[in-house]
C-alpha cells in the first residue's frame, strides 16, 4: 500500500513538472480540445483573407478598378469577420484554460497536497542513524513540520530527544520535496546548457 | 418587380420626405455645382416648399456659383421664391462667441480684457475640426428654430459639404458627441451639484440641464441622419481613379455610419463619341479613359442612381446656367440630343 502511495506521489510530481515544461504548448492543447471549431474558423478566414490579398496585389487598381474594389470590399468584410472570430476564440480559449487549470488542480495539485498532509510521514526508506545531525534526521523522518512543531514538543517533553530506533526513516513529504529540488536543478542545468 | 435603377435623381428631386440632403466628394469634382443643381431642381419641382442650401465648406463657393453674395444668415436666391442659401462662416461664429463671452464677463477684470482682443476666437479657431463642429451647431440651431417656429421654416436642407475628410468628420460628430455626452453625463451625475456650485450660483448655470438638452438634440440629429426617408447622401466624382477611390471610401464610411447613400453624380464627362465638336486626339483619349472608369462605376454601383453629367464649354455660374444644367439631374443627359446645351451655357455669359 505504502509503495503504491510513493509511486503515485512520484508520478504526480513528475507529471506536474512535465506539464510546466510544455506550458508553451498550452494554447495548442486548449485549441485542440476546447476551441478547435473557433480556431479552425479563424484559420479559414485568415487563409481566405491572405488569398484575396494576393489576388488584389496581382492586379492593377487603375486597370481593373472594379475587380480591385470588389476584392477590397471582400477583404474589409473578412476583416470584420476576423475581429469577431478572434474575439470568439479568445473567449473559448479563456474558458478552455480555466477548465484546464481546474483539471490540473483536481488531478495533480490537490492530490499532491493531500498526500503531503495525510501521508507525509509514511516512511519511504531508512538510513542508518547518526549519518546526519540530529535536527536533520528529525526533519527527514518527520518532515518540515517537525521544525515548526519543535517548540511545542520541547514544552511537552523537555530535554534532548532520545533516539527511538536504530535507523532514520525518510518520510514521503521529504521525498516529494527532494524530488522537486532535483528536478529544479536538472531544469536549471538543462536551461543553462541550452543557452 | 422592376429592379432597374434610373440614371437620374428624379426620385430625390421629387421626394417629399427628405429633410437633409448631403452632397460630397473629393475636392474639385463639382460638389458646389451639383448641390446648387439639386437644390434648384428640388425647389422647381416642389414650389410650395421651402429649401435651404447651406455651404459647410470653409472655402465657400455658393456666392460664386449663383453670382450673388450670401452670408451667415439665410437669404433667398434672386429669382427663386423657395430657395435660400447661407454660408457658415466659422470665423464670424467664433467672433460672436467671443463677444458673448465678453458681454457675460464684462470688462475691467483680467479675463474680460483678454477676451476683448478676441482671444477666445483665436484659441478656438485653431482647434482641429472646429469648422465641422460649427456646422453641426448650425444644424442644431436650425432644428431648434424649426421646433420653436422661429424664422423661416425650411422643408429640406441641402448641404454643400467640404471635401471628403471634413465631411466624414462632420457626420461622425453626432456619434462622437453622443458618446462624449454619455460619459460626461455619468461624471456630471456624480459631481453635478458640486459642478453647479463651482460654476456659480451667481450665474445660475444648470450644467446638467444644459447637458441633457444638448444630448437630446444630438440624439435627435443622429436618428434623423440615419433615417433613409429623411436623409440621403449624394456622392459627386469625376471619372478618374483617385476620385473613384475616394468615392468608394466615402460610401463605405457612410454605410458604416448607417447613412443612406444611393446616388452618384459623375461630372465632367466628354461624351466624345456623340459630340462632333469634340474630336481632338486629346479629347478622344481622355474620353476613352473616362469610359473605362464609367464601365467600372456601372459594374460596382449597379444598385445606385449613377448620373452622368457632361463637361460644359464654359463655367456653370448664375441661376440661368444652373437651371439649364441641373435639369439633366432630373431627366438624365442624352449626349445625342442634349449636347447643344453645353455650348449654350458658354454663350450666355
Amino acid at each position: 500500500m505504502s509503495e503504491t502511495i510513493i509511486w503515485v506521489a512520484i508520478v504526480l510530481v513528475v507529471v506536474a513538472r512535465a506539464l510546466k515544461w510544455v506550458s508553451h504548448y498550452r494554447d495548442t492543447v486548449v485549441d485542440a480540445i476546447w476551441s478547435k471549431p473557433a480556431a479552425l474558423k479563424l484559420q479559414d478566414i485568415a487563409r481566405r483573407r491572405h488569398s484575396l490579398q494576393q489576388q488584389q496585389r496581382s492586379i492593377s487598381a487603375q486597370d481593373e478598378y472594379a475587380k480591385w474594389t470588389k476584392l477590397n470590399r471582400q477583404i474589409a468584410q473578412l476583416d470584420g469577420q476576423l475581429g469577431v472570430a478572434q474575439a470568439e476564440l479568445k473567449q473559448t480559449r479563456q474558458a478552455g484554460e480555466k477548465a484546464l487549470s481546474r483539471l490540473r488542480l483536481v488531478v495533480l495539485t490537490a492530490p499532491l497536497l493531500l498526500l503531503r498532509f495525510w501521508k507525509g510521514k509514511v516512511s519511504v526508506f531508512s538510513l542508518p542513524q547518526g549519518m546526519f545531525p540530529r535536527a536533520v534526521e528529525t526533519i527527514m523522518s518527520q518532515g518540515w513540520a517537525a521544525i515548526a512543531m519543535a517548540p511545542a514538543r520541547y514544552v511537552w517533553a523537555p530535554g534532548p530527544m532520545k533516539p527511538l530506533q536504530l535507523e532514520t526513516p525518510v518520510c514521503l513529504g521529504i521525498l516529494i520535496w527532494a524530488l522537486s529540488r532535483v528536478l529544479d536543478t536538472l531544469e536549471f542545468v538543462a536551461a543553462s546548457l541550452a543557452v | 418587380m422592376d429592379l432597374t435603377v434610373e440614371a437620374n435623381l428624379h426620385d430625390l428631386i421629387t421626394s417629399t420626405t427628405h429633410k437633409w440632403v448631403f452632397v460630397g466628394g473629393k475636392g474639385g469634382v463639382g460638389k458646389t455645382t451639383s448641390s446648387c443643381s439639386i437644390a434648384i431642381q428640388m425647389a422647381l419641382s416642389q414650389p410650395t416648399k421651402q429649401f435651404l442650401l447651406i455651404s459647410t465648406d470653409p472655402a465657400h463657393n455658393l456666392s460664386d456659383a449663383f453670382g450673388e453674395k450670401f452670408g451667415k444668415d439665410a437669404r433667398k436666391v434672386t429669382g427663386m421664391d423657395n430657395l435660400s442659401c447661407m454660408e457658415i462662416d466659422p470665423s464670424a461664429a467664433l467672433k460672436d462667441m467671443n463677444d458673448m463671452a465678453v458681454a457675460q464677463n464684462g470688462s475691467g477684470d483680467g479675463l474680460g480684457d483678454l477676451l476683448q482682443g478676441g482671444a477666445l476666437a483665436d484659441i478656438t479657431g485653431s482647434i482641429p475640426g472646429i469648422d465641422e463642429a460649427l456646422s453641426f451647431m448650425e444644424v442644431m440651431k436650425h432644428i431648434k428654430k424649426q421646433e420653436e417656429g422661429e424664422g423661416e421654416k425650411y422643408d429640406t436642407v441641402i448641404f454643400d459639404t467640404a471635401p471628403t475628410g471634413h465631411t466624414l468628420r462632420f457626420l461622425q460628430l453626432p456619434q462622437t458627441l453622443s458618446q462624449l455626452l454619455e460619459k460626461f453625463g455619468e461624471i456630471a451625475g456624480r459631481f453635478g451639484p458640486m459642478l453647479n456650485s463651482f460654476t456659480g450660483g451667481a450665474q445660475n448655470m444648470d450644467i446638467m440641464g444644459k447637458l441633457n438638452e444638448l444630448k437630446s438634440n444630438v440624439e435627435k440629429i443622429k436618428q434623423q441622419f440615419t433615417d433613409p426617408d429623411l436623409t440621403t447622401f449624394v456622392c459627386v466624382c469625376i471619372s478618374e481613379f483617385l476620385s473613384l477611390y475616394e468615392t468608394e471610401r466615402l460610401i463605405q464610411e457612410l454605410v458604416s455610419y448607417d447613412m443612406d447613400v444611393n446616388s452618384i453624380i459623375v461630372n465632367q464627362l466628354l461624351f466624345a463619341d456623340d459630340d462632333p465638336e469634340v474630336q481632338s486626339r486629346r479629347s478622344i483619349a481622355r474620353w476613352k479613359m473616362q469610359k473605362k472608369y464609367l464601365d467600372q462605376i456601372d459594374e460596382l454601383y449597379e444598385d445606385f442612381h449613377v448620373v452622368k453629367m457632361p463637361l460644359c464649354a464654359g463655367e456653370i455660374r448664375g441661376l440661368k446656367n444652373l437651371k439649364m444644367f441641373s435639369k439633366f439631374l432630373d431627366t438624365g443627359y442624352d449626349p445625342k440630343t442634349d449636347y447643344d446645351v453645353i455650348y449654350e451655357l458658354e454663350e450666355q455669359d
